[in-house]
């Protein structure tokens, strides 16, 4: 019970106190995260209309697959990634391992099919009249593609939020592929991994506050950006 | 819906905020978790990183998994603890330059009741072996660090593999280890770094200490180029020189947590 | 009939797992005609409208549009907007009337001030002036199938056709109706269904359709 209250006396002193190791880590922990949502939402969202609206050969195999992939852990994620980013990977040349670069193309991975499968799901609960309706109009299909996102109304922005929330707060990926380097890689949740295993459970704990705060301070900033509309 | 790709919009365009600016490069150090937890690195490299207009990225993995980040590329000079592995990793070519920089020695720790009664034993290889007899528990790091191998030798010379319910492989660096051990009132081996980091956290003690038996060294090596012709070679012997430098050896050697010296400079002070 | 039919089918077949076919062998209207379709409910009147209108593929046959043939086959962009239909329980896009009522147009690359005067001629033409700004929430069923019937029109199509226009009509619009599709005669192609025998005054033919199959009555 001491940690928690320890833990939160520390959060508002490291931040307050503007200690460089805390606010690095909280911007890299933001951005990172920001860009591999806006990876995963330019792949997932178009993938998981694809697989709910289309008609093709291994459709219903790309629905099974989909959903598996929300079901590999992170660090599964994050190892794979590494073989491929390895200077004895495939794309080893790039020399991107331990770049907040990596920890992005990882996250990214981890999130698309998050972004997917919510999509396709919020599709498949749209009226389908919503589609013939725009088709029988002339519309062409990237049009009824997003008249039917129009529709979708938040569905699809909480598809994305959900993506974050994900990428955020995950912690193998980060260590693997970033290797929790000092105002370069270390981020929030793998500080805490690293206060946590110097045995700093309060700041970890701090830190883990942060976090939290920051996520609910995303959370409203998307819902007051939709604007006044969100009651539907 | 266009408020949103404005703040989109504006937003990406910081993506490339946490690369640093470019200036001076990046040298990548792989290095033990004991030396990172010990603070020693955030300490002195920024002197080095002044001097040489360079960034250094600190990688903090087992002596283990730094050898092997060594020989396949993935950093450009590496800082263990590990004879055995270190001698090999010279040998295959894949390092050159492995230069002695600091020292300190491994402790057993345990709990405070002490059942191998451990202060009387004659060497560390007899230590192991009256906690065996007494079963233990032990933690290990199980992770193929440089403790873990000691570990490992250790073992040996005492002449008894390890297993039973009472061995502890924890596979975890030293600080959760050494944590885990306070908890199951266990035995460990650790470097005194990390014990004198975490000893108010743990409800253990030193109950063997050795510091010529349990001598612990640590070396720098720099990633052949010959092999892998896009490491930064030139910085990475950069560094190596200046860690052996009079000022840098001087800073290690003042360096303290808690009020105590951590590691012994390789070149003592005149 | 002089000159290519406006719309012609041949050889349709569509089954349902239920039981239920449609059978339409050779069927072709008239540039600038008038059909009404009759028929109980089941018969197949929505799902022959459906698949001439192109929103649902018939299983077998082809569909030609004033002498091309558009099915099977992909159909362009000008063939899809010489054609359009309005559904039976229409879907009103999210927002407002006016914004609805100019979808095709806007689907049809028009923008700006040119859209807005053709939005507007046709808001006044149709009594939907005063619900232009209007949330499509807020309108009553019978409104809302007269937006739809709107938003239809505005595209001048050379083929109208309209499920069930006049269902849950109030009398109002359905005179409105019955003005509007009369005044198209010869210069667009109309097709609708209608449960009232009264509607199918305005046609120039009539097709009662029965278990699948279409007679024309008239």
């Amino acid at each position: 019970m001491d940690f928690l209250a320890e833990g939160a006396a520390q959060a508002l002193r490291l931040l307050a106190g503007g200690n460089r190791e805390v606010w690095a880590a909280v911007w890299i922990s933001v951005w990172v995260a920001f860009a591999s949502t806006c990876v995963a939402a330019v792949v997932g969202l178009p993938v998981g209309y694809a697989v709910s609206v289309g008609r093709f050969r291994g459709r219903r195999a790309a629905l099974v697959a989909l959903n598996a992939l929300l079901g590999v852990p992170s660090v599964g994620i994050g190892l794979l990634v590494y073989s491929f980013l390895s200077r004895r990977g495939p794309f080893g040349s790039w020399g991107m391992l331990f770049t907040p670069a990596a920890m992005v193309i990882g996250q990214a991975v981890l999130a698309a099919p998050v972004v997917a499968a919510l999509t396709r799901a919020a599709f498949a609960g749209l009226d389908p009249r919503a589609r013939q309706t725009a088709v029988s109009l002339g519309a062409g299909p990237v049009r009824v593609a997003l008249t039917a996102a129009r529709e979708l109304g938040p569905a699809l922005t909480a598809a994305v939020m959900a993506a974050f929330g994900r990428v955020f707060g995950e912690v193998g990926i980060s260590l693997m592929l970033g290797g929790n380097i000092l105002f370069y890689t270390r981020n929030i949740t793998t500080s805490i991994a690293l206060e946590t295993a110097k045995g700093e459970f309060a700041l970890g704990l701090a830190l883990g506050g942060i976090l939290l705060v920051i996520s609910f301070a995303v959370s409203l900033a998307v819902h007051v950006m939709r604007g006044p509309e969100e009651s539907r | 819906m266009r408020r949103l790709a404005l703040v989109l919009a504006a937003l990406s365009v910081g993506w490339a905020a946490p690369v640093p600016a470019a200036g001076g490069g990046h040298l990548r150090l792989a290095t033990t978790t004991s030396v990172e937890n010990s603070g020693l690195c955030a300490a002195i490299l920024p002197v080095f990183e002044r001097r040489a207009g360079l960034k250094v990225d600190v990688i903090a993995v087992g002596t283990g998994q730094a050898i092997k980040l060594g020989e396949s590329g993935d950093v450009d000079v590496i800082l263990v603890h590990d004879p055995a592995l270190e001698e090999a990793f010279v040998r295959s070519g894949a390092g050159i330059r492995r230069t002695l920089v600091m020292v300190n020695d491994f402790v057993i720790l345990g709990p405070a009741a002490d059942p191998a009664s451990m202060p009387s034993c004659a060497s560390p290889a007899d230590a192991f072996r009256r906690i065996a007899a007494a079963g233990g528990p032990f933690v290990s790091r199980g992770d193929g660090s440089g403790t873990h191998l000691r570990e490992k030798s250790l073992w040996k010379e005492a002449g008894t593999a390890p297993t039973g319910a009472w061995y502890i492989e924890a596979g975890q660096g030293m600080g959760p280890v050494i944590l885990m051990a306070g908890e199951k009132r266990a035995y460990t081996l650790t470097d005194r770094g990390t014990w004198l980091a975490m000893q108010d956290k743990a409800n253990l003690a030193v109950v063997y200490e050795n510091p010529e038996a349990l001598r612990n060294e640590y070396h720098v090596i720099a990633v052949n180029s010959a092999r892998w012709p896009h490491v930064r070679l030139r910085e990475a012997l950069a560094l190596i020189r200046w860690l052996v430098s009079r000022e840098a050896q001087d800073l290690i050697g003042r360096y303290q947590k808690g009020g105590v010296q951590l590691f012994k400079p390789a070149v003592p002070a005149r | 009939m002089t000159g290519a039919p406006a719309l012609a089918a041949r050889g349709i077949r569509r089954s349902f797992p239920e039981g239920f076919s449609l059978r339409v062998e050779d069927f072709a209207v008239e540039a600038g005609s008038i059909c009404g379709f009759t028929g109980p409910n089941g018969a197949g009147k929505t799902v022959l409208l459906e698949i001439l209108g192109l929103v649902e593929p018939p299983d077998e046959g082809g569909i030609e549009l004033l002498g091309r043939r558009i099915f099977p086959g992909p159909v362009s962009r000008e063939e899809r907007t010489a054609l359009t239909f309005v559904m039976q329980r229409p879907y009103l896009f999210r927002g407002t009337v006016a914004w609805n009522v100019g979808y095709g147009l806007a689907a049809r690359g028009l923008a700006g001030p040119e859209r807005k005067r053709r939005v507007d001629a046709c808001l006044e033409r149709f009594g939907l002036g005063d619900l232009a700004g209007a949330d499509v929430r807020r309108l009553s069923g019978g409104e809302a199938r007269w937006v739809a019937i709107a938003r239809g029109c505005v595209l001048e199509p050379a083929v109208l056709i309209l499920d069930e226009p006049d269902a849950h009509l109030d009398e109002p619009h359905v005179e409105a109706l019955d003005g509007l599709i009369r005044g198209m005669r010869g210069s667009t192609t109309v097709l609708f269904s209608t449960h009232d025998p009264a509607r199918t005054r305005i046609c120039d033919h009539v097709f009662a359709l029965d278990q699948g199959a279409v007679q024309q009555a008239r």
